[in-house]
């Protein structure tokens, strides 16, 4: 069984035209795919609430991630929809019930659409904040991560402080920094997965953060909203292939 | 949840978060009362803030808070921040030991810039024909926006995040920002504020304030009224003295422009002056409490808002250890109110600092011998944290305080500008057995008057107390865990760097003068090493009621050593039953010290008189012989028989004592309340008109202290069955009872052949006059002089004057239930 780690970073949000069902003034949709985990869209009613891309032509996606929401804490579940005019919705996934508020990536049977939709039902009396949404085509990896891979979520680097006495008794102890740091090492891939796929990867990793799922066939809720801490690097490795790496820091 | 429960928590996760609170416009442009329109009064909407505005006066300004925090997971969603705070330099509150303003707290603030959307910041982002994530940065487009950001608020929360993230495991401090940098080349910006007397700090806060007014017409020497140039009188209104050149004016009131009743050369100049000549408001303050002065500059010419100071705790200070500190001064032109303040604090010895907890301005005199509000020991403090050093440039022996001023227009720094120098020298400590230096500090005090010997004193006391030996500063570290005081107050350290001089640990009482967070993990504090207390003294300079030791040192629950100095005073009782003085349920193992007449001033300790004996009775009984039975010879029918007075009560104790005491006398008296006399016995005899009968006198009344009275006499018996016997105009006896008493206190009655008067001496006897006692007769506590007990009435034969009688019984006892007494002669001296 292949680990097919998978990459989300196509998101249609940022492709189209994206409106709410509604919004609060101070907490605009806009907030829900810049890519920041300290702003958050903050719909203003219950019941459907619709997060909706119009993309002109029909478009295909196979993924939908969620991070820095608080979907699990309200009672929120989230499904995935699609239309070929805005008004008639089709589920294109099942509902989805967050177990917790991690980061999230679910993937469904890929399918085309001029409009795509996550139908957030919202319980009355919650209200719900939505950080950061993405939806789109996964980046399939063609190799998994095998001996020496630390799984983000099993490796928390934690930075401790701790206290002592004088006397000589522990006293004390402050977590100062919380977080995940991660590899994303690819050896011996092909030249042309590469051009074809890394490049572009890169080039939105340089500028917004994705979504990393390492065994997501087996670990489905492994998930980490990761961000590059410096620039990628491409070698040539043996028998003509490359290999590729970037370091990353992020929350699972 | 809370910070306080937080923080005992292992692995608490401490986190800072910053608010800055800008000014922001409440209107929506175009929408009345905001009349600003594009293509009138702008090209494009405003930012809602006050550079922005384009009309300004409907600008209505609240502020906008601006919320940053550290870039770490742990935060909710739906939590409105910005993750930019990289860094916190908190430099905290230090507090100057020997008072004055110390140095204010500050926090400097590392942000990172960073491309920002506007949404949430522009209120019109939406119609904006650019792209906000693109143009400009956070910081750029923040400063561009509110050039006009300073003595804003920035409210610093220091807490812990929790699982869920709760706002209430936060605490939060406000400071005034200073400045906001540009970003430098790495982006970073950096922000600084400082605590609220930043307001008190600047050039800008003056106090008198400055006056424009100038002399309309010129004055001669004997001129009182002033005429001020026109429109400026309403300057001086709540002034009560101007400056004209070298000259001090009091002035009785302004009329229009016109200062009236003016008293010329107050500061002992006189001269004339020229129209034209400026007439500068003075400050001028008699006789008035150096608190309420500090508060006055802080709040009035310092413009600290009046909620930041905590009244209670303020007063408790003025009314408590600096209520002697009555100060009179006359400011006589413009001075920064730092400087004022820091003459005030520092020659009253008064620390002034904003509290980094409650944000409130704290005040506290720094006096030694406050009280520890909690206990440090090895197992608190940080491993390797803790360091001790010795200040030997800070020790002082001596100290001189000028005052009594003679010019406040001349300089206040100059000696010859006073009349009075007081001095205080521990020439002990100067000797050479000890340091073989001379350590002198010398204050120029505009404040304290001529006659004012007090404050002067008090200063140089307070010093000498805290710095006679080499004072002592020290650094300790504690983890959050274990802050539970802060600057300001006094805690009891016990670490193995301080020992006594057998190697024991020595716990030692520390003013804390710093305290740093850092982090919320640990917090760093410095402070001084105070001397060790003395035992508690209770002083009494005014006559008291029944002084009961234990009460007035508030219950004490571990033995004491305490010294009690009556000064000038007498301690009394009103009741024989109550001494005058005790020592109450004091711990066993504690000790008194009692001066009576300390520092020379003669005072003394007075039980309560007893009551005097009630008066005895005599009977005079005629019967007439039976009628078969003549009377003998010799026999006239009269029977006279005499009842004694009853027994005066004890006096009252002067002192009653459970613990061993110490007795120094030597300007003191000390007496046991005068017993009662007893009540005279009664008589009756023979008269020529017939029998009389006379009741005895009441005893006297012990004797007590002058604002007591001394015990009740007892009154007189009549035996009324005298009236029961007598013979009718018949010659049978009757029973009845013609007993009369008249408006003299005599009473009458009635037989055959006579009218029998008995007489007494009123309805109280005399005090008595035996207990004026300069000698010691019967005391037990050695021979010291001037120590005397109560004497007991007793029953004496005969009949003596009506009055009572005289007592000659002392009573013993005057020291109850002690195991160990020690009477001194020689006054032992008392600091």
């Amino acid at each position: 069984m292949s680990q097919d780690p998978k990459i989300g970073y196509d998101n249609l949000f940022e492709r189209g035209t994206v409106t709410a069902t509604s919004a609060h003034a101070d907490y605009p949709v806009a907030n829900a795919f810049d890519g920041f985990t300290d702003d958050f869209w903050r719909p203003n009613g219950t019941g459907t609430q619709r997060l909706s891309v119009a993309l002109g032509v029909a478009t295909p996606a196979n993924y939908v991630a969620l991070a820095a929401c608080d979907l699990a804490a309200q009672g929120v579940t989230v499904r995935v929809q699609g239309s070929a005019d805005g008004v008639t919705w089709t589920n294109v996934s099942d509902e989805i019930v967050p177990a917790d508020d991690s980061p999230l990536m679910v993937c469904f049977t890929q399918a085309a659409h001029a409009h795509w939709a996550l139908r957030f039902t919202v319980p009355a009396g919650k209200t719900v904040h939505i950080g950061v949404a993405h939806i789109g085509v996964a980046l399939e990896l063609p190799i998994g991560f095998f001996v020496g891979y630390a799984p983000p979520k099993l490796n928390p680097q934690v930075t401790y402080l701790n206290s002592n006495s004088d006397s000589g008794k522990f006293i004390g102890r402050s977590i100062i920094r919380e977080g995940i740091n991660d590899q994303l090492s690819l050896s011996h891939v092909s030249p042309e997965w590469v051009r074809q796929h890394w490049v572009p990867f890169a080039a939105y990793a340089r500028r917004k953060p994705f979504f990393l799922a390492w065994y997501p066939s087996k670990y489905p809720d492994d998930v980490a909203y990761v961000w590059t801490t410096n620039a990628e690097e491409v070698t040539n490795a043996l028998h003509k292939y490359q290999s590729a790496k970037m370091s990353l820091r992020g929350i699972a | 949840m809370s910070y306080e429960t937080e923080k005992q928590k292992a692995g608490r996760e401490p986190v800072y978060m910053v608010d800055l609170l800008l000014d922001y416009c409440d209107h929506t442009y175009g929408n009345l009362p905001c009349r600003a329109a594009i293509g009138i009064t702008g090209e494009v909407k405003c930012f809602n803030t006050r550079a922005t505005c384009q009309d300004p006066l409907s600008f209505a300004a609240s502020p906008k808070t601006y919320r940053f925090v550290q870039p770490r997971d742990g935060f909710p969603a739906g939590f409105q921040r910005i993750s930019s705070l990289r860094d916190v330099e908190f430099s905290p509150t230090t507090i100057d030991e020997d008072g004055g303003l110390g140095q204010r707290a500050m926090v400097t603030l590392t942000f990172q810039d960073h491309p920002h959307h506007d949404r949430g910041i522009d209120k019109y982002v939406g119609e904006r024909t650019y792209d906000p994530q693109e143009q400009g940065t956070f910081w750029t487009k923040l400063r561009a926006r509110n050039p006009y950001y300073k003595n804003r608020t920035l409210r610093l929360w220091e807490g812990y995040l929790t699982e869920p993230f709760d706002l209430a495991n936060f605490r939060s401090r406000d400071f005034i920002i200073e400045s906001i940098s540009p970003p430098d080349a790495s982006g970073r910006v950096k922000v600084v504020a400082k605590d609220i007397l930043k307001l008190a700090d600047g050039d800008k806060a003056v106090w008198p304030p400055v006056t424009t007014g100038k002399l309309a017409k010129g004055i001669r020497p004997n001129d009182s009224e002033i005429e001020l140039s026109p429109g400026s009188g309403v300057q001086y209104a709540g002034f009560s003295h101007v400056a004209i050149g070298d000259e001090i004016i009091r002035f009785g009131g302004v009329d229009g422009d016109t200062l009236t009743g003016c008293v010329r050369g107050i500061n002992g100049t006189t001269d004339s002056y020229d129209a034209g000549e400026a007439v500068q408001v003075c400050a001028a303050y008699e006789n008035q409490n150096v608190v309420d002065i500090v508060r006055e500059l802080l709040t009035g010419p310092a413009k600290v808002p009046p909620e930041y100071i905590d009244d209670a705790e303020w007063n408790a200070e003025r009314d408590g250890p600096l209520k002697t500190f009555l100060l009179s001064a006359i400011i006589p032109e413009p001075t920064a109110v730092k400087e004022l303040l820091q003459e005030l604090l520092k020659q009253c010895l008064i620390a002034v600092w904003q509290d980094d907890v409650s944000a409130k301005v704290r005040l506290r005199s720094l006096t030694p011998w406050v009280e520890t509000i909690a206990s440090i020991t090895d197992d608190q403090l940080v491993d390797g944290r803790i360091t001790i050093k010795d200040l030997p440039s800070q020790r002082v022996s001596r100290v001189r305080v000028y005052h009594g001023i003679r010019n406040f227009a001349e300089d206040v720094e100059e000696a010859k500008n006073y009349r009075r120098a007081f001095m205080a020298v521990d020439g002990e400590a100067e000797s050479a057995h000890k340091h073989n230096e001379v350590a002198e500090v010398v204050h120029y005090s505009r404040w304290f008057t001529e006659d004012d010997t007090s404050g002067p004193q008090l200063l140089a006391s307070r010093l000498l107390d805290r710095k006679s030996e080499i004072p002592q500063s020290l650094a300790f570290t504690l983890d959050a865990r274990h802050e539970k005081f802060g600057t300001g107050d006094v805690i009891e350290l016990t670490t193995r760097l301080l020992v006594n001089e057998q190697g024991m640990n020595h716990p030692r009482r520390v003013l804390i003068t710093r305290r740093a967070p850092d982090g919320g993990h640990q917090y760093h504090f410095t402070g001084v090493v105070f001397p060790d207390p003395p035992p508690p003294v209770v002083t009494i300079a005014d006559d008291a009621f029944q002084v009961d030791i234990y009460t007035r040192l508030s219950a004490p629950t571990e033995p004491v050593n305490v010294t009690v100095n009556l000064v000038g005073c007498t301690v009394y009782s009103g009741s024989s039953k109550v001494p005058a003085l005790r020592s109450g349920p004091l711990p066993e193992g504690s000790t008194i010290r009692l001066n009576v007449g300390a520092f020379e001033a003669e005072a003394g300790v007075r039980g309560c008189g007893g009551q005097g004996g009630g008066g005895g009775y005599g009977v005079a009984e005629y019967q007439n012989p039976p009628p078969d039975r003549p009377r003998p010879p010799g026999d006239t029918g009269w029977q006279f028989h005499f009842f004694p007075g009853a027994m005066g009560a004890d006096g009252g104790d002067a002192i009653e004592t459970e613990v061993p005491i110490i007795i120094d006398n030597t300007f003191g008296t000390i007496f046991g309340g005068g017993g009662g006399g007893a009540g005279g016995q009664g008589h009756a005899r023979r008269t020529s008109s017939g029998g009389s009968a006379y009741g005895g006198g009441g005893g006297g009344g012990g004797r007590s202290y002058a604002l007591v009275p001394g015990g009740q006499g007892g009154g007189p018996h009549v035996y009324a069955e005298l009236a029961q016997i007598f013979e009718d105009a018949a010659g049978e006896i009757q029973k009845d009872n013609p007993f009369q008493n008249d408006a003299n206190g005599r009473v009458q009655f009635y037989a055959p052949n006579a009218i029998y008067t008995v007489e007494y001496a009123g309805p109280h006897a005399e005090l008595i006059d035996g207990v004026a006692m300069s000698t010691n007769v019967d005391a037990t506590v050695g021979d010291a002089t001037n120590i005397a007990s109560g004497n007991t009435g007793q029953t004496l034969d005969g009949i003596s004057t009506p009055g009572g009688a005289v007592a000659t019984q002392w009573a013993s006892g005057v020291v109850k239930h002690v195991p160990d007494v020690t009477l001194r002669s020689a006054r032992r001296s008392i600091q």
